[in-house]
């Protein structure tokens, strides 16, 4: 039986925020900037800001402990990470306390997300740890579906009410 | 003669129970430390670092469908395999008081009630009374598959 994790990166960028941890490969990410670069005017419904980055503008999202998005930036925000999609105009950018690069060395200690956890929805791929805090594993593609999903659903509340 | 099977009963709360195999008993840990997994379905919202893996934990409170168990929980930890010669894979749950070793009976077994929770149904193997409680012996690798809601 293969057991072997369905994530095929190593190289990690770890965004901190309300105590988890949600990673990134480190070659889908466009720029680390500060809170002060966000300009607080909003381009979606669900995002908390625009991060202008190469002329583009990159919706701000800011999630919570349970990765839902929050209206505004939170109080322990301190960095805007711009997230690269592979199509251009699908780039986003995450607000997180504290950012950090981590190499997985032995993906032994990784995990899928077990069968009976597992929600079609969740833009989380796989499961590791660093010391003794656990790494929410995800891609830039997903994360980016996770977010239109939310949009979408959003707008088709409105519309409903 | 009745055959008697030695097994563990693992409490979840007051009115809930069920039972596994002596051998499929790994670790009983009073005071775990969880790390909670956003997304996830409510009945397995946190996993456990256990011997170099992540395992996940299972609350058996919302699969009975009653509440989830409150703080101070205690977990056991059980071995399983997906079929015979498979590698043991292991997952974790969330109990209310430490493990009892039973002996069960085959005159104590009785039917699958009307009132048993769906979500379980297919992970049931069988079904005991042990001290005036319903207990379910319960297929674990089945269970470990994936729960398929109402």
């Amino acid at each position: 039986m293969d057991n072997s994790i369905n994530f095929e990166f190593d190289k990690l960028t770890l965004l901190e925020f309300d105590n988890i941890a949600l990673c990134f490969p480190q070659n889908n990410i466009l720029t680390i900037e500060s809170l002060d670069q966000i300009d607080s005017v909003k381009t979606t419904e669900k995002s908390s800001g625009t991060l202008t980055y190469n002329l583009a503008e990159l919706p701000v999202y800011t999630f919570n402990h349970d990765l839902a998005l929050q209206a505004h930036t939170t109080t322990g925000n301190r960095f805007c990470i711009g997230i690269k999609h592979s199509q251009e105009n699908k780039s986003f950018a995450v607000m997180c306390d504290a950012v950090n690069q981590y190499q997985l060395e032995d993906k032994s200690l990784s995990t899928n997300i077990p069968a009976l956890m597992h929600n079609p929805d969740s833009p989380i791929m796989a499961l590791s740890s660093k010391e003794d805090k656990l790494l929410l594993l995800s891609t830039a593609e997903s994360m980016y579906n996770y977010i239109n999903a939310l949009e979408t659903e959003h707008h088709e509340d409105i519309e409903n009410a | 003669m009745p055959e008697t099977t030695p097994a563990w009963l693992l409490s979840v709360a007051d009115d809930i129970q069920f039972s596994i195999g002596e051998h499929q008993a790994v670790e009983y840990i009073e005071s775990p430390v969880l790390q909670y997994v956003p997304l996830t379905p409510e009945y397995s919202t946190h996993v456990l670092f256990w011997q170099n893996s992540i395992i996940p934990v299972i609350d058996m409170n919302l699969l009975f469908e009653k509440p989830a168990a409150t703080s101070n929980q205690h977990i056991m930890v059980v071995a399983y395999q997906k079929k015979d010669y498979a590698p043991l894979q292991h997952v974790a749950f969330i109990l209310s008081s430490a493990p009892e070793k039973i002996m069960v009976n085959d005159d104590d077994a009785s039917e699958l009630p009307d009132f048993y929770p769906q979500m379980l149904k297919p992970s049931v193997l069988s079904i005991f009374n042990y001290n005036q409680k319903l207990t379910s012996v319960l297929n674990i690798a089945q269970l470990s598959s994936g729960i398929i809601p109402d």
